[in-house]
């Protein structure tokens, strides 16, 4: 059988590959995607004081400080069974939607933009985030910095420092902020609107009326007919910090909610032999192996998981892009609900989210109770038990923990979005390189590339963002014969 | 095309003094990858002795690429303090060098789309930020770390102290005028420290 190996990240000691094996025909049997995991987290917090855990958790890695904290606070809430005020909850949201607008602009410009803007077949010398620069020209690539930076500075305001935010603790927050902070957050989200608006319009132009890119979106190379899982809100509309988890069928249908504790009714996870992760399924359902229909138990989390769980977007503007993008990209179950089963129509739903994100940034900002000093209710007693669940930019964020009669943990389960999306970026890359690799043909960069999109989509985060140097990512692309021995590498540094 | 955002930019953290920034980079959970934050902290102590603390700001983070570039935006000088993974034999050793000569140094990439900081550095220029024109990497030899820990091991405890008088001395070398070169506040870019032809984005 020959082999095909792409190594998306390299790390120093385990990195995550894909392995793509042909059959003696020279077409795809199998494909692998296998995920280091830096193993142990979980254990070292065992003993600690519960009310250390958001800050220690938001330190695990680099790319989604704030979603840990978030949901590190949540679950410490429960653990000591308190309620933060409302202007506590209000402050949390708002930090958390300028999160999600900052993530969700990298996401688009540094990895959507490469493959979008440029083009999938570009030569890989172009296929950057240089070349995303070039083609949008110096303002937009000036407001993508200001973007970033409007984020961060509402984090910084409410949360303490920009990244490794420290204000969230159980019950609340330690900080108010004041009326001239207030009125700051409230003009960069007036700011953050307008630029989601302006991406929204850059993906319309560049992508949506692009007629290559509008047979990727609406083909069938990346589609997959999976479960979905997200956070909805009282009305079921899209919500990132607080609501009910819901889970809809490949047709749309929802199969129920839960929240807290529930999610152990829900969630079981399946271990294969061939990778340390677990794949987690939906219990009820069952696992019937990594492939997609009505009764396997896949889910996908994810914007695109939010945007087919949920009835509508939380705020006006956001709603009516969620219409156009489902009348677009969607398909009609038996109950008429819309489902968009193609992976890259995350990165529209993406787009969608930071628009929401920014709309509730304002809406968080202009509420009368924002500036309130009531944003702590102290602790008496240690229920002893919580689960925290926020939507984490790349799916269900779920913290679980335990602890004794004085707030010492004694178990503690995290399960985050890449993890939730193990299983379906599995089928994603087997699709994507059924589709493209045929006897025969030889493998481009730009067929990679193809095949990596398919990944790509998911913006998958590797946890342990931080190692030692020298960090490098290599692409290394091996083929191999049936006796292991090399017959085509190809490699991009 | 029309660009997504309004023209007028939000003003945040601009100012016309020289700014040098110490970042201590790693993760302070994985043992000997934390020993950037620890030399940082000891930095820290020592400034105001020295008559420092004013001039220097110092900064702890887990990030890098893309994340790391943005904490050096509008920042003139930069030393950054982190772990380097190299052969057991120089566990221990200090180094001082110009970010050019070390272009894989500070990746921490950590998912599929980040970038180096070399890469980062110049999509930041490209993206019209001004970024450090003087980067220096102050790096402690440790093996790979990943098992989580808050402490370091003896040997690599050892070196910290060296590599603080290393930054300090650094920071000394400073022109006590904060003449020194990027200290105009232009918007221009400044020039990237390292060729990115070779690096992977």
């Amino acid at each position: 059988m020959t082999r095909i190996t792409i190594d998306p990240v390299t790390r120093l000691e385990g990195h995550a590959r894909i392995e793509i094996l042909l059959d003696e025909a020279g077409d795809v049997a199998r494909t692998y995607f296998q995920v280091p995991e830096l193993r142990g987290f979980e254990r070292f917090c065992i003993g600690r004081p519960v009310e250390e855990m958001p800050i220690l958790t938001n330190r695990i890695c680099g790319v989604c400080p704030e979603a840990h904290h978030m949901a590190s606070a949540k679950a410490a809430d429960a653990v000591y069974g308190l309620v933060p005020p409302r202007p506590a909850r209000l402050l949390r949201e708002l930090l958390y939607s300028a999160f999600y607008f900052a993530d969700h602009t990298t996401h688009f410009y540094a990895l959507g933009g490469p493959d979008f803007i440029i083009g999938p077949e570009a030569p890989a010398a172009e296929r950057n985030l240089l070349g995303v620069a070039a083609k949008v020209g110096p303002a937009v690539a000036g407001n993508v910095l200001e973007a970033r930076r409007a984020g961060h500075r509402v984090i910084e305001l409410i949360g303490g420092r920009k990244v490794h935010p420290v204000s969230a603790i159980p019950g609340g927050l330690t900080k108010s902020i004041s009326e001239a902070e207030r009125s700051e957050v409230e003009g960069l989200g007036r700011w953050a609107v307008e630029f989601a608006q302006g991406t929204l319009q850059l993906f319309e132009e560049a992508v949506l009326a692009e007629p290559a890119y509008r047979d990727l979106l609406l083909g069938d190379a990346y589609a997959d007919r999976t479960h979905y899982l997200g956070l909805v809100d009282e009305a079921g509309r899209v919500a990132f910090y607080d609501g009910q988890v819901r889970v809809v069928d490949p047709d749309g249908r929802p199969l129920g909610n839960f929240s807290g504790l529930e999610y152990r009714d829900w969630i079981a996870e399946r271990v294969e032999p061939w990778t340390y992760l677990k794949f987690p399924y939906l219990r009820p359902v069952g696992w019937r192996g990594l492939v997609d229909g009505s009764d396997s138990g896949v889910y996908c989390v994810g914007p695109l998981g939010r945007l087919n769980v949920a009835d509508g977007m939380a705020t006006p503007l956001a709603q009516a892009e969620f219409e156009r993008y489902h009348a677009t990209l969607g398909s009609r179950g038996p109950d008429g609900r819309s489902v968009v089963h193609n992976r890259l129509g995350m990165h529209w739903a993406r787009l969608i989210e930071l628009l929401q994100a920014a709309e509730r940034m304002v809406e968080l900002a202009t509420d009368p109770e924002v500036t309130s000093p009531d944003v702590r209710v102290v602790a008496e007693a240690v229920a002893g038990e919580g689960v925290g669940i926020v939507e984490a930019p790349r799916g269900t964020l779920i913290h679980h923990y335990r602890t004794d009669e004085r707030g010492l943990l004694t178990n503690v389960n995290l399960i985050v979005g890449t993890t939730h999306n193990y299983a379906p970026i599995c089928l994603s890359v087997e699709r994507a390189a059924r589709s493209l690799i045929h006897a025969g043909s030889p493998v481009t960069d730009g067929l990679l590339n193809r095949i990596e999109m398919a990944f790509r989509a998911y913006d998958p985060c590797f946890g342990c963002a931080t190692h030692a140097l020298p960090g490098r990512m290599p692409l290394e692309v091996t083929v191999r014969d049936v006796a292991g021995a090399i017959v085509q590498v190809a490699r991009r540094d | 095309m029309d660009g997504p955002g309004p023209t007028d930019r939000a003003a945040v953290g601009e100012g016309p003094a020289r700014r040098i920034v110490v970042i201590g980079l790693g993760n302070p959970l994985l043992g000997d990858d934390g020993v950037g934050w620890r030399v940082v902290e000891a930095v820290e102590a020592a400034l105001g002795p020295v008559g420092l603390a004013e001039r220097v700001a110092i900064d702890r983070l887990a990030v890098g690429g893309l994340r790391l570039m943005e904490h050096l935006v509008d920042v003139d000088r930069a030393i950054l303090v982190d772990a380097r993974s190299g052969p057991d034999e120089d566990r221990g050793r200090v180094r001082v060098e110009p970010f050019e000569t070390a272009p894989d140094a500070a990746a921490h990439a950590s998912s599929s789309h980040d970038a180096s900081l070399a890469v980062a550095l110049a999509v930041g220029a490209a993206f019209g930020a001004r970024l450090p024109a003087e980067l220096t990497l102050v790096t402690v030899e440790t093996g790979p770390s990943f098992t989580f820990s808050e402490s370091l091991s003896p040997a690599i405890a050892a070196a910290v102290p060296e590599a603080v008088r290393h930054v300090l001395d650094l920071l000394l070398a400073e022109s006590p005028t904060g003449d020194g070169e990027g200290a105009t506040g232009d918007r221009e870019a400044t020039a990237v420290p390292t060729p990115v032809s070779t690096q992977r984005a």
